[in-house]
């Protein structure tokens, strides 16, 4: 156990370490802590009292109610832990004990029992499974309190609340127990690489599935007929709900125990979850020698897929899935038969690979586009077609927004993924940028075509701010890329939590930096002559001027960009 | 030293590895070679005791790895083809934590400044592994294997991204360790690293073992004598492989 204590022990202090020894790291860290902050600080330091006004503190503002039967608190704890349990159950064919690749090539060859690993491996995961109910206690914690005490000064003897809420606690951490344990004995048993551990997956899968159909039909045929509450207790007392939710009904009477008076029913009940995790996990530790080769032939692909899909990494996700088989190309036969050289090339690529990897999203946001901008002009009446002018202007400029972040955040981390293969090809490092900008800036242009030529042909009255819209969307669309591009190869670490986090913060404020010139001369134009076309022309220069300058710092990053620092 | 008797490993529809017998003795280093997808790494992982075996038995020093595994492991050293290493722990503390693991920290500290020295990472001890290039990551694997005093080390494909200076001393690491008495089983392509370093090479395909002996008995069962490893193992492996020719002794 202690070589694993040090290794998670040493791998923790050296990441918060690594998080802020450079400058880049550390500011990172202090923008995204500071953001946190002010989401969830300010309520945390006003949890005292801050979700009541301070007329209703104390009790004498609550209402008095007549406590409800215990048989129906019992209910709803019980209601509430099946809850749980059903969301646990879900989890349960999920393949456990995730490993590293670390851990295959390291610590598997070495004599430390796989029992030992696998003991550390089911206390970490029930740790974290308890994180999130943690984060939330300590942030309303006080709060929570408040809300309880006003609740249990009704109970018949209150000086059972405290003891209640402390046995409700201990229900959740041991049902959330007996599940972890549940989930790796089953893991260890039903993820075995041969086809007879698929044949037991199977059956078990149908058997859960078949049996949760029944519940759940049975379950809605009585929830049709409550009336009372008493019919809801009886529904929560059946034979074949007390049945199904087997760790529910311990877990609610430990909660009941308090409030009952009823020790020896709170002690069977933990006596019950504990004896189910102990089970578990004895059979899970029978299994342990099957850990390694499950990890090790599974492979980190699903690991893989849950990084990427955190950075929000589409163009990595879709390679993961071919790499593992689960993903085949479909034709674009008429991208493919583009014949084209030098600057085009490296065009035709990006389109390819954006085909291959967002076409859904591309094509969902330009419905998306097409929806908002279109919106006003089959909404408002025909007199006032100059508002509908400029309403679709201003839908479509945020449809760009969105298609211009989403993508460049894919495609520019794929120009820092590539720069080896990139960089020895025959061109300037600014025209490998520019033609990632124009590529990446590309959907969007088609968007803003597509909606603005919609909108003229629906209501021919706006031709003058739909034409204002096809100069200025794509100028805005290429400044948001190139920008993007230039803030991508500035905090290039594309692993960094930090520095991803940064990275949107800056984004956000590098796009309005840049883009206020050209957007105001549009306002300009549009306030003082009511003519969009006047300020969309000088707009989308200045933005493609903007562009020019951020794409020549963005090639002097790439230029010297070297993936291997 | 280190017996493999019948080892299968099966995957869902494959068959990776079909009835391997081996022997390695002390002091002896035996080749592992084969094309690509012959089952020279699964039956490396098998030994090492990261894949379980579907049939056979695998003995290290007398120990069953099955049965008595922390007994048979204590005395193992593995070093991938491309190791991947804790990226947040320093080179140092890597090391630290494979003596730890194999229970030998008073061999890490007496040896972690010598290996350090070795492997041209001693300027980089308090670095993290992240921060190590190909070649130095697979330095320290090496260095890894050195700090518990294995009586059987696996190597998988051990040279590939090391610079010459740093395969060469490899290579030299691979033959003290066989003069202090280590049986050394090494997967490889390099062929000509195989025929100067190996006593004995075992060629695989299709999980099979299609061939096992010396350069020169080799050389006699393909009836190429004077040719080098390589054309032997080209002629070999290209051939339809109905029957195994395992010369005896």
């Amino acid at each position: 156990m202690k070589p694993l204590l040090f290794l998670t022990g040493r791998s923790i202090v050296n990441g918060l370490r690594r998080a802020l020894t450079s400058p880049k790291r550390l500011i990172a860290t202090l923008v995204i802590g500071a953001y946190y902050f002010w989401i969830f600080g300010g309520r945390f330091l006003t949890a005292g009292g801050g979700g009541m006004p301070s007329r209703m503190r104390g009790f004498g503002a609550t209402p008095q109610f007549s406590f409800p039967a215990l048989s129906v608190i019992e209910a709803f704890a019980f209601s509430l832990f099946a809850a749980v349990s059903f969301f646990l159950v879900i989890g349960l064919f999920g393949y456990r004990a995730s490993f590293k690749a670390a851990d295959v090539d390291v610590l598997f060859p070495t004599p430390i029992s796989p029992r030992i690993v696998l003991a550390f491996r089911m206390a970490r995961d029930y740790l974290a499974t308890l994180l999130v109910p943690l984060i939330l206690i300590v942030v309303g914690f006080r709060s929570a309190t408040t809300g309880l005490d006003l609740i249990f000064r009704n109970v018949p003897n209150p000086a059972t609340a405290g003891y209640t809420i402390r046995a409700f606690s201990l229900g959740m951490l041991l049902l959330t127990l007996a599940w972890v344990t549940m989930g790796y004995a089953l893991s260890l048993y039903l993820n075995r690489n041969d086809r007879r551990s698929d044949m037991r997956k199977r059956i078990i899968a149908w058997a859960i599935g078949i049996s949760s159909a029944l519940i759940g039909s049975y379950i809605y045929a009585r929830a049709l007929q409550i009336g009372s509450l008493d019919d809801f207790v009886s529904l929560t007392h059946s034979a074949w709900v007390r049945g199904f939710f087997f760790t529910a009904t311990p877990a609610s009477s430990i909660t009941m125990g308090p409030l009952e008076g009823n020790l020896s029913e709170m002690l069977i009940g933990a006596g019950v979850l504990i004896c189910i995790s102990a089970v578990s996990i004895l059979l899970s530790l029978r299994q342990a020698g099957w850990m390694y080769d499950q990890a090790a032939v599974r492979g980190f692909s699903s690991d893989t897929l849950r990084q990427l899909q955190r950075k929000g990494d589409m163009f990595g996700m879709v390679a993961e899935s071919a790499r593992a088989g689960r993903y085949k190309p479909k034709k674009a036969v008429w991208l493919q038969r583009i014949k084209t050289r030098g600057f085009g090339a490296l065009i035709w690529k990006s389109a390819l690979i954006q085909w291959r990897t967002v076409r859904i999203l591309i094509f969902l946001f330009t419905l998306a586009a097409l929806g908002m901008s279109l919106g006003p002009v089959f909404g408002l009446e025909k007199s006032k077609a100059v508002d509908a002018g400029y309403m679709v202007m201003g839908m479509q400029g945020f449809a760009i927004f969105m298609v211009a972040t989403i993508l460049s955040q894919n495609g520019f981390t794929e120009l820092l993924r590539r720069v080896d293969l990139q960089k020895p090809l025959p061109f300037s490092p600014a025209t490998i940028i520019a033609a990632e900008v124009l590529a990446t800036a590309a959907p969007c242009i088609v968007v803003s075509l597509t909606a603005s030529v919609v909108a003229t042909l629906v209501l021919p009255a706006i031709w003058q701010h739909a034409f204002a819209a096809i100069i200025f969307g794509p100028s805005i669309a290429i400044l948001i890329c190139s920008a993007m591009c230039l803030i991508t190869l500035l905090f290039p670490e594309i692993d960094d939590v930090a520095q991803r986090g940064f990275r949107g913060i800056i984004t956000l404020l590098g796009v309005a930096v840049l883009g206020t010139p050209g957007l105001a001369v549009l306002i300009v134009a549009i306030v003082g002559a009511n003519q969009p076309l006047l300020g969309a022309i000088p707009g989308a220069l200045i933005n493609l001027a903007m562009s020019a300058g951020v794409m020549i710092a963005a090639s002097g990053l790439y230029a010297g960009f070297n993936p291997s620092e | 030293m280190l017996q493999t008797y019948g080892l299968v490993k099966e995957y869902k529809n494959t068959r990776a590895v079909a009835g391997l017998d081996l022997e390695i003795k002390p002091g002896e280093i035996v080749g592992l070679l084969g094309p690509n997808g012959a089952g020279k790494t699964t039956a490396l992982r098998c030994i090492a005791g990261i894949l379980r075996p579907t049939e056979g038995r695998i003995v290290i020093n007398g120990s069953d790895l099955i049965l008595e595994q922390a007994k048979a492991k204590a005395q193992l050293a593995f070093v991938p083809e491309v190791p991947s290493l804790y990226e947040l722990l320093t080179v140092e503390e890597h090391l630290k934590f494979i003596a730890m693991c194999f229970g030998r920290l008073d061999l890490f500290e007496k040896l972690k400044d010598v290996l350090l020295e070795r492997y041209d990472l001693d300027e980089k001890r308090n670095d993290l592994v992240a921060t190590l290039s190909k070649g130095m990551r697979q330095k320290l694997s090496f260095a890894c294997a050195l700090v518990h005093d294995a009586n059987v080390m696996l190597f998988d494909e051990p040279l590939i991204g090391v610079d010459p200076a740093g395969a060469h001393e490899l290579k030299l690491e691979i033959v003290r360790a066989k003069n202090e008495g280590v049986a050394i089983l090494i997967s490889t392509h390099l062929l000509d690293t195989a025929e100067r370093l190996c006593d004995r090479v075992i060629i695989l395909a299709r999980g099979k073992k299609i061939a096992e002996g010396t350069l020169s008995e080799l050389q006699t069962i393909s009836s190429m004598q004077g040719r080098s490893l390589e054309d032997v193992f080209l002629k070999m492996t290209e051939e339809p492989h109905e029957a195994p020719a395992v010369p005896n002794g």
